[in-house]
């Protein structure tokens, strides 16, 4: 094939040449200390220690529930929320509502896919006692199939714990009159 | 030069133009989608400008049509020169190069409509992987028929890399795609679960290694002695490095799924041989860096030079800091992060920028037989694209880790403190605002680059004349 050009077809120039430079010693310890690392991390670690990823998790659960307990604020004995009326509670309450359940219910909590939470029909109960148990355990779809209702809804014990749960009531009770102490 | 071997410089230039024109197709699509992160609305009126249809389309783009366009610019270039052979078959390097752009034209099209296998780097639907495997076994016996009909005996460090190159991405391009076709443009992955995770993430690490990097090294093997015309350092350094890199890299994949269901060994040997490979990375990084020394005094003149000293740091900044990520309890805070986009670019605008930039400023007057129009805009090039990098790579790190602990803060009661997904993207806002400049930077870097090579092609067959960046005695 001939192929057309600008001029010489070639700007090689000189030959590469290759110095005979030797190794820097920092760097030679450097990969042999790597490898000697990952041997010995591997016997240590996964031979003597046994670490596993599993273990990690139920020791990392365990220690979360040492230090965390999902039901720090109970109920009054009546079964009405105590955080009722609590102005600091109301305002954290609206920030936990458009946090985790603006999603579902609207920030205004006029409902979108979940249920109107402003209006006076109610699904589950009206009462704090009755919405309190459906906030913290969340509908399973179990549930719905026994009793059809809009759709599930998570447990928030396991995302907001009661104390953020009266919060959020706190707030929906200051907003709608229909929900009642008991 | 006593016998005069005529070279195939048509195929060269091609490239050098697609690579220039996928460049800037990708870039400018990189550019956008950064800017959709922080208005949203950038996203309308059309599917095909929609974040999820643009991001591969950049990733695609890049890799395999900037960035292996301006490496076959190189193989086409420097392979027959250091073997002393011209290309076996021109017409099968022709063929290739159109089999290519069809490639790339596909990947595009089909990508904007939405086709993909939802694996990231290998999205591209299976008529179009047959093609790719069409033109890549193409290339390979191109590749290694020229070399057996050499007529230089040594084998230069260059070409190991090109040959490992050519060789694994064969073999990982063709099992991590290996499916079952469900219609022209819907398959199956044949693996499913882990192992389809774990082979998707031997390749995708892989697809960074030797796109990204051993061809890369190859390039800077190749231009940085022809430039600077001074002997590369260490012929010890060189082959130490190259095996060792070939041998550990294959095994990494496995720290792109840490805490994962994979078994935790693998995980495990995945972390362990990231850290392997900080030195045998380093190795290319310091056999470029102790060459480069015996020209510093040029670093100050000479656009190129700057360029692949910019190459070389970032090579070694992200080859420290992709092991460091490796480490498990580093990666819960890095995983999905920004960071992670970060540590990408780094390697990306720096390493494969730089180095790519070096490769267009070596060949465009050679294979135009000119002067560059202006040194000076080159320089520019040089100051703009830094700037760009570093803005891009800092703001990611601040965002990245800013967005990796605001995911897992839990307040006293042990709930999550930022529950609300915007209110941490408002937090990250201007970060990412100032990733999308530092991109637009570099992309205009690129721009200003594209007007000094139009006017250089201008005068193209006025002569070219190499500057000695030796110093010293010139002998
Ligand atoms: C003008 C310059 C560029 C800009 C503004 C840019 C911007 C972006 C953006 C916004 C993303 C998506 C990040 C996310 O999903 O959070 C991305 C992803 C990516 N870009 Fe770029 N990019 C540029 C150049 C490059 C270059 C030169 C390369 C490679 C040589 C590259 C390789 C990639 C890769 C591999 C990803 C996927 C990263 C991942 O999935 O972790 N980019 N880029
Ligand atoms: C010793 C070398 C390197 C190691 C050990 C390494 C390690 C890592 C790790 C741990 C991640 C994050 C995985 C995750 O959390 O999902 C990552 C991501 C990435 N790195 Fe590196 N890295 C290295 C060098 C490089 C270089 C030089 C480049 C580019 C030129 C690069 C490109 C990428 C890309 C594109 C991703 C994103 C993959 C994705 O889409 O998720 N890496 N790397």
């Amino acid at each position: 094939m001939k192929f057309k050009d600008y001029g010489p077809n070639d700007f090689d120039g000189d030959e590469i040449k290759e110095g005979r430079g030797w190794l820097p010693q920092w760097w030679t310890l450097m990969l042999i200390a790597g490898i000697v690392f990952s041997v010995f991390f591997v016997i240590y670690y996964l031979m003597i220690l046994g670490w596993n990823s599993k273990e990690q998790y139920a020791q990392e659960i365990a220690d979360y529930q040492k230090t965390h307990t999902v039901v720090a604020v109970k109920l009054n004995d009546d079964g009405s929320n105590p955080l009722r009326a609590d102005a600091g509670a109301i305002a954290r309450g609206q920030k936990n509502f458009s946090g985790l359940c603006a999603a579902c219910h609207k920030a205004d909590g006029t409902g979108l896919v979940g249920p109107n939470l402003m209006d006076d029909q109610f699904l589950h109960g009206n009462t704090d006692a009755a919405m309190y148990a459906v906030i913290m355990e969340g509908i399973s779809v179990e549930q719905i199939k026994q009793k059809p209702s809009k759709g599930p809804m998570p447990a928030h014990k396991n995302s907001f714990g009661s104390q953020k749960v009266l919060e959020t009531m706190a707030w929906l009770a200051d907003k709608n009159s229909a929900i009642l102490p008991k | 030069m006593t016998q005069s071997v005529q070279y195939d410089n048509n195929i060269v230039r091609w490239y050098v133009i697609s690579a220039i024109v996928y460049g800037l197709a990708a870039m400018t699509i990189g550019v956008w989608i950064a800017f959709q992160m922080v208005f949203p609305s950038w996203n309308t009126p059309f599917e095909f400008l929609t974040f999820g249809r643009l991001r591969p389309i950049h990733t695609n783009g890049i890799i395999f049509g900037f960035t292996l366009s301006i490496v076959f610019a190189t193989v086409f270039y420097a392979v027959p020169r250091l073997l002393k052979t011209p290309m076996w078959s021109p017409v099968l390097s022709r063929v290739q190069f159109w089999l290519y752009q069809l490639t790339l034209v596909g990947a595009v099209i089909t990508l904007a409509m939405g086709f993909t296998q939802s694996k990231e780097y290998a999205e591209l639907e299976w008529p179009l992987d047959l093609l790719v495997v069409v033109w890549w076994v193409i290339f390979a016996v191109n590749f290694f028929v020229t070399l057996a009909i050499r007529k230089e005996q040594h084998i230069y460090v260059a070409i190991w890399f090109f040959i490992a190159t050519i060789i694994t991405i064969a073999i990982l391009y063709i099992v991590n795609n290996l499916a079952i076709p469900a219609g022209f443009m819907k398959s199956y992955s044949v693996y499913s679960g882990t192992t389809d995770a774990n082979i998707q993430w031997w390749y995708g690490h892989n697809a960074v290694a030797f796109v990204l990097t051993t061809p890369i090294l190859g390039m800077m093997y190749y231009y940085l002695p022809k430039h600077t015309r001074l002997p590369i350092f260490s012929h010890r350094i060189s082959i130490i490095h190259f095996w060792s890199l070939i041998f550990i890299y294959i095994w990494a994949g496995p720290h792109h799924l840490l805490y994962s269901p994979i078994p935790d060994w693998a995980q495990t040997l995945g972390m362990l041989f990231s850290i392997m490979l900080i030195a045998p990375s380093w190795g290319g990084m310091i056999n470029g860096f102790l060459t480069l020394t015996q020209a510093k005094e040029k670093l100050r003149t000479d656009a190129t030079l700057k360029f692949i000293l910019v190459a070389l740091t970032f090579y070694g900044m992200s080859t420290f800091e992709g092991p460091m990520m490796s480490i498990r309890s580093v990666n819960t805070i890095s995983h999905n992060t920004d960071w992670t986009i970060g540590h990408v670019h780094g390697g990306a605008l720096g390493w494969v920028g730089g180095m790519a930039f070096a490769a267009i400023y070596y060949l465009v007057p050679r294979l135009w037989n000119t002067n560059l129009y202006s040194e000076k805009l080159a320089e520019f090039h040089f100051w703009t694209a830094t700037i760009g990098i570093l803005l891009y790579v800092a703001s990611m790190w601040v965002s990245g880790i800013t967005e990796g602990l605001m995911w897992r803060a839990t307040d006293a009661t042990g709930a999550l403190q930022y529950p609300q997904w915007v209110e941490i993207v408002q937090v990250l806002f201007p970060y990412r605002v100032v990733r999308g400049i530092g991109g637009s930077l570099f992309l205009f870097g690129f721009l200003v680059m594209i007007y000094n090579l139009i006017k250089t092609i201008g005068n193209k067959g006025s002569g070219f004349t190499q500057v000695d960046l030796r110093e010293g005695d010139k002998a």
